[in-house]
């Protein structure tokens, strides 16, 4: 019987995601002790186990639909309490940067690798084709100065957020 | 009893059962039950993202209670802000009760000023 409850709890828990994980066991263990007490009376009042749990867990609700409006209020809690700061908003922008500056140097990482397999292919079969060569430099010098570009700006968001994090303490 | 009805009114509901003392979910739910006649019946698991917004809102406060030897309870008081929002949604309430009944000719609140 308990399983069953701990099944229905495990399937609202699913739900509480991205909550921190003491604040999802914490209204876990409120609702657990909800259904415990519900299938408690219920017991008292004569059911039979099976019965009582299903009755209980059919009075409470589906479980999906209570994991996501647990999770509703708490982002709306959390957008209520902590609006977004500028310093924030620096901190998004710092990442976005981040994340574009990772591809483009691992871009560059695979061009790399393919611009020598092609000069090494070239040099074994003696067939070089430099303007292929060449073009494939062209879009490596474009690349990197992309990646130095974006570096730059990446350097200039991470001071500035710093800046306004430390202006906000 | 139409569920959407139900739904929106289910703050004012805790607000109005806890009025009488601190309580924990289960306890609320019973309340509601009860003092209704058994005619308020909903999904119980939807008090708890009600109880947890009226939490947020300061309307109610919550805190952990270990006493009688059995599993610790969450339990939720009335706050001074959550007495004075019950008193402004039973009198919104009595206000939209009363409209309703002067259209449909049912019977007054006459515990409306």
């Amino acid at each position: 019987m308990s399983k069953q409850l701990e099944t229905y709890l495990a399937r609202i828990e699913r739900r509480l995601w991205p909550m921190p994980l003491t604040l999802r066991r914490e209204m876990v263990g409120e609702l657990r002790g909800h259904l415990n007490e519900a299938v408690h009376d219920s017991l008292r009042a004569g059911h039979a186990p099976e019965v009582a749990l299903k009755g209980t867990l059919q009075q409470f609700g589906e479980p999906e639909k209570i994991g996501r409006a647990l999770r509703r209020e708490w982002r709306g809690s959390k957008r209520q309490s902590v609006p977004p700061s500028r310093g924030d908003r620096l901190v998004l922008a710092w990442n976005v940067l981040f994340a574009g500056w990772f591809f483009l140097a691992l871009n560059i990482g695979v061009a790399v690798v393919i611009r020598g397999a092609c000069a090494l292919f070239f040099a074994v079969s003696g067939n070089a084709n430099t303007r292929f060569l060449e073009r494939q430099d062209e879009s490596l010098g474009i690349s990197v100065a992309m990646w130095i570009a974006l570096g730059l700006l990446l350097v200039f968001f991470g001071k500035l957020s710093n800046a306004r994090r430390r202006g906000a303490a | 009893m139409e569920r959407e009805l139900l739904k929106g009114n289910t703050p004012t509901m805790i607000l109005a059962v806890l009025s009488d003392g601190p309580l924990h979910g289960y306890a609320i739910a019973r309340q509601i039950e009860e003092r209704s006649g058994n005619a308020l019946k909903f999904k119980e698991g939807t008090l708890y993202p009600a109880l947890h917004a009226l939490e947020r809102q300061g309307f109610v406060k919550s805190g952990w209670e270990t006493g009688g030897g059995g599993p610790a309870r969450k339990v939720y008081t009335l706050t001074i802000e959550g007495h004075a929002e019950l008193a402004r949604r039973t009198e919104t309430w009595r206000n939209f009760s009363n409209a309703i009944n002067d259209v449909i000719g049912g019977k007054r609140d006459e515990q409306t000023a």
